[in-house]
């Protein structure tokens, strides 16, 4: 599904030139679980943009559903991003003057989905997220945990073929957490990719494969033995 | 997704409540300063819009090379011209004269009423300015002499009804045997020449005889050429061929050169024209002014709307980079911006509809008009309306769109701010310094022209203009026989307690408003074109103007009336005199045979406006030509003294109403436009500087948020409330200073053009400019400090929890 072939960011300021990505390269198959994990500025973030299409890398290439993508357009990348990749960040990131219902259905609009199909599908998620009765809430009205339902909510109600996780559990206490790796976790059983990049390795645990990142570069794949 | 796009937009303007005030208020004050401009500049432009064949119609202008005066365009020819034009050029299809007769007092039945806007027409005139007969034949109602046709209202007004007025005999002044022979509809108010009533043109010839000479240039003469006719082919006709006749009538003088004028120009282009009948005269220049500072307020407010949106964009970068990773394209998100614009625009345009219905009163009283709002019946203004909306939106809502828009999510949501007005390198936070910068200029410049006008204006109205015409009331000497009135009602009026001295004169500035050669009679036979004015041995006392050589008019020399003349200093400048007295003219203005000793020269004083140059003048004692008795009173309770004046005149004159002026009022009347203008004009410039100040206010809030972070760690490490608002003021006031460098320049330029209308005038010194500044500086000091107090006195460990 996803193949990243010396891949390399360079950000550059006047001065200054960092190398974030350093030649990274690895494979992820159609239904994994895989964890990326690394100390701050390790380039985690980084790659889980490049990844989510979120941007380009400076060198090397990146082949997403067999699609070389690493010289994309932006349009060409939202097409690709908004039929194929869900997202779910650390600080939720949903739109505050939205409710909860609109945000879930924010996907499907930009996906074209006629209003009535929408109504049915954003239904449908936020029974599975359990989250329905917060339906006409705002955000603001949330607890995180709750947010966060919504966030994942939002990620998977244009049934991506995968999901990108960045730290979704690192606002949360630990049994909201729990709960929202429990989700996650549920939506790989079912067949969806996921990649998350987290600090935590209790999250970790729930993956398939974990990738260790240092100073931009890869510095130890570990897959689990119950998946292999 | 249009929606979703409207219900967003409406979320984020309600949750930025402030923001969205600044602008709605900022845009409606400017849509609703640009409608009523448009308002205002559509009835100018309208102006004789119901002539039929505009484009083929022209009034005929003369270039005559007045002596002592230079070149002068006058609208004003002779009888003969129409009929010789119809009769020897092909070109012209249809000539008209048309007499201002003026102000009438008319008898209907057993009623007297005073009528304004009657002239005398020929029966074309209905084919010029395309009138409708109500009642009668329009090829035969002037036809004959002492036919009348009236406007519907005045049949109304005289006879009950149209159909009564039909075959009723009317009175001018002594005349009778006046019969009303069709009833026009009601003519529009902006129309070069407005008539109430006609008379036909052969009327006129039975009092005057002389207008059938080619030496009686008293009337405006219209010509209707055939259509795609070169008009200056016609006039190097006229000059040509025509004048020629003028030519076996005039053998010394050169015949006036001769253009003609299309009568789409009459109302707006008409100021270099001296003798016209032009009602309500209008400036092209003048509308130019108010187009220019109608796109300025509006720009001003979408620079305003433009600039929050930039500062607030910090805010809505989150909302930009999840609706990216959602999947929106950047034609997405213009979109949903650009309707953001559209939203505000239209609420803007709903509360500047409003702000107009409430000021259009306040406004047509300024302007003497009656502007409304129609959406029924102005076409012009609804479209208008909705090209405001679409530009507007335009306008303000594409920068922040494309801006906003390009944000890239994985900077936003990783926290990259990518954009801070602050930081000079960037391209939004430059153009939102430019924006300001422009903003101000705009602002100051126009303080600067304003407070340079109305110094002029004050100037205009309080300048010693020679004469002191306070405490003078004018009595109109109307109904006929003005002699016989001036010389009964003087001795009685200054019989009167609280009347100090009374004067007759052809009017109360001393002058009749014609103006022609006069010619010494020495060998040297010089020629000097003046103003004329008809006054008594009272008037120059009366109005306290100095004789500077000679002496006045006097009772004691009875040949004053045919023998003698007074000129005024301009006058005697041009001849080069030393010693002007004793000197010998020619028989002048409708006197043809005394020769007339100058006797006396006064002291120049501006009978007109002071627009203009004091003319050379010649006062001649001439009781047929009094029509006004000027009256001064010491009284300080003139209802008394004018109720008094009132008997005596009707005592004697009962089927005449009286009518008098106060003679400050009537020549202050001839400053009132330029008053007009200067309210409108310091009206839209404070609500130029107001939307400015709006903006900057806005702007400040927005920038004093931004830097809460710093502003907190800076008082965490010692700096004062002082230091800290300097800062903040500093950033600012850099653009103001930068703003009124560029507008004293700019301030200088557009109040000496203005000033240059004036052949007097103000001179603009550092006061001006200091004054601009000040006021300016002021608000906006003001305005920046209220924010940057306020940032600075918080408490920083908030500031700092805050980011």
């Amino acid at each position: 599904m996803i193949k990243a072939e010396k891949l390399t960011k360079i950000f550059r300021t006047d001065e200054v030139e960092t190398t974030a990505l350093n030649a990274v390269s690895f494979e992820i198959k159609r239904g994994e679980f895989v964890a990326i994990m690394g100390p701050s500025g390790c380039g985690k973030s980084t790659l889980l943009n490049i990844l989510g299409l979120l941007d380009n890398p400076t060198t090397g290439g990146y082949y997403f559903l067999d699609n070389e993508v690493s010289k994309s357009t932006e349009r060409q990348r939202a097409n690709l991003r908004k039929q194929n990749i869900g997202f779910v960040f650390q600080n939720f990131n949903l739109i505050d003057e939205l409710t909860v219902f609109e945000n879930v259905e924010l996907p499907l609009i930009y996906l074209g989905m006629p209003s009535r199909d929408r109504k049915k599908r954003v239904d449908e998620v936020l029974a599975q997220m359990q989250i329905s009765h917060r339906a006409k809430h705002f955000p603001l009205q949330l607890s995180g945990g709750q947010q966060q339902r919504v966030a994942v909510a939002r990620a998977v109600v244009a049934k991506p073929a995968l999901i990108l996780a960045d730290e979704p559990t690192g606002n949360l206490d630990s049994a909201h957490g729990e709960e929202v790796m429990n989700l996650l976790n549920d939506l790989n059983v079912n067949g969806t990719t996921i990649i998350m990049v987290t600090h935590s390795q209790r999250d970790a645990e729930y993956s398939q494969r974990v990738i260790r990142l240092f100073d931009g570069q890869i510095i130890n794949e570990n897959i689990k033995k119950s998946f292999v | 997704m249009i929606y979703n796009y409207l219900k967003i937009a409406i979320r984020s303007l309600y949750k930025q409540l402030s923001y969205t005030a600044i602008n709605v208020v900022g845009l409606s004050t400017g849509i609703a300063s640009f409608l009523l401009i448009m308002l205002y500049i559509q009835y100018h432009l309208g102006f004789d819009s119901q002539i039929p064949d505009q484009d083929q119609w022209y009034r005929i202008v003369q270039i005559q090379q007045a002596e002592g005066v230079g070149e002068q365009h006058v609208a004003l020819n002779m009888g003969p011209l129409s009929e010789r034009l119809s009769d020897e050029l092909p070109e012209v299809i249809d000539a008209v004269r048309v007499i201002d007769w003026g102000s009438k007092p008319v008898r209907a039945g057993n009623s007297f009423y005073n009528q304004n806007n009657v002239v005398w027409a020929d029966p074309a005139v209905f084919r010029l300015f395309g009138i409708k007969l109500l009642l009668g034949d329009s090829s035969e109602v002037l036809n004959e002499p002492k036919s009348v046709v009236l406007c519907k209202t005045l049949a109304v007004k005289y006879f009950g009804s149209i159909e009564n007025a039909i075959g009723q005999n009317l009175g001018f002044n002594n005349e009778t045997g006046y019969v009303v022979t069709g009833i026009m509809n009601d003519q529009p108010l902006n129309t070069h020449l407005h008539i109430d009533m006609m008379v036909s043109y052969e009327s006129a010839l039975i009092s005057f005889p002389w207008l059938s000479s080619w030496g009686s240039n008293s009337m405006p003469v219209y010509v209707k050429l055939i259509e795609g006719c070169d008009h200056k082919t016609v006039a190097e006709k006229i000059n040509a061929g025509i004048m020629q006749h003028y030519k076996a009538h005039d053998m010394k003088n050169n015949p006036p050169l001769m253009y003609l004028q299309p009568v789409s120009d009459i109302h707006l282009h008409s100021n270099h024209i001296k003798f016209q009948i032009n009602h309500k005269q209008g400036d092209y220049r003048l509308v130019l002014v108010f187009v220019v500072i109608a796109l300025l307020i509006i720009f001003i407010a979408c620079i305003n709307f433009i600039n929050l949106a930039i500062a607030c964009s910090v805010k809505r970068a989150k909302e930009v980079g999840i609706r990216k990773v959602m999947g929106a394209n950047r034609a997405n998100l213009i979109y949903q911006f650009l309707g953001e614009s559209v939203i505000i625009s239209f609420m803007a345009i709903l509360f500047a509809l409003v702000l107009v219905e409430l000021s259009l009163p306040e406004f047509n009283r300024l302007l003497d008009n009656s502007f409304s709002i129609s959406f029924s019946s102005n076409f012009l203004f609804n479209i208008g309306l909705l090209l405001i909306w679409i530009f507007i939106s335009l306008l303000s809502g594409i920068y922040p769109a494309l801006f906003m828009s390009r944000f890239q999510a994985a900077d936003v949501l990783k926290g990259i701010r990518t954009f801070k007005m602050g930081q000079s390198q960037s391209v939004s936070g430059l153009l939102s310094r430019a924006l300001v910068v422009f903003q101000f200029l705009v602002a100051i410049t126009l303080v600067f022209v304003v407070l340079v006008t109305n110094r002029q204006i004050h100037f205009a109205l309080t300048k010693d203009l020679g004469y002191n015409y306070e405490k003078v009331l004018a009595v109109y000497l109307q109904g006929g026989d003005s002699k016989q009135k001036a010389a009964l009602l003087k001795p009685a009026f200054q019989q009167l307690p609280g009347v100090k001295m009374v004067a007759a004169a052809s009017f109360v500035n001393g002058v009749a408003g014609n103006q022609s050669t006069i010619t010494t009679a020495d060998s040297a036979a010089t020629n000097l074109m003046a103003r004329f004015g008809y006054v008594d041995e009272d008037f120059f006392p009366l109005m306290e103007i100095p004789i500077v050589a000679g002496r006045n008019f006097s009772h004691d020399f009875p040949n004053d009336h045919n023998q003698s003349v007074i000129l005024n200093q301009a006058a005697v400048a041009y001849f080069g005199w030393d010693n002007p007295i004793g000197k010998v003219f020619n028989p002048m203005g409708m006197d043809t045979i005394n020769k007339r000793i100058v006797i006396g020269v006064i002291s120049d004083y501006h009978y007109y406006s002071i627009r203009h140059k004091i003319e050379p003048a010649a006062w001649i004692l001439n009781p047929e030509d009094y029509y006004t008795l000027c009256v001064k009173y010491q009284a300080k309770d003139i209802t008394q003294l004018t109720a008094s004046l009132g008997e005596i005149w009707n005592s004697h004159y009962p089927d005449t109403p009286f009518e008098f002026v106060e003679a400050s009022t009537r020549l202050k009347q001839q400053y009132q436009d330029d008053q007009n203008s200067m309210k409108l004009f310091t009206m839209f410039t404070f609500l130029s500087l107001l939307i400015s100040v709006l903006g900057l206010y806005g702007l400040t809030a927005l920038r004093v948020e931004q830097r809460t972070k710093e502003i907190g760690i800076r008082k965490v490490l010692g700096g004062s409330v002082e230091q800290i608002i300097r800062l903040i003021i500093r950033e600012f006031l850099i653009l103001v200073v930068m703003a009124s460098v560029l507008a004293i320049p700019l301030g200088f330029y557009f109040s000496t053009r203005l000033l240059n209308q004036f052949a007097y005038a103000v001179d603009i010194g550092w006061f001006d400019v200091f004054a601009a500044l000040a006021l300016t500086t002021t608000v906006a000091l003001t305005t920046i400090i209220i924010h940057a107090r306020r940032a600075a006195l918080a408490n920083p460990v908030k500031s700092l929890k805050y980011e």
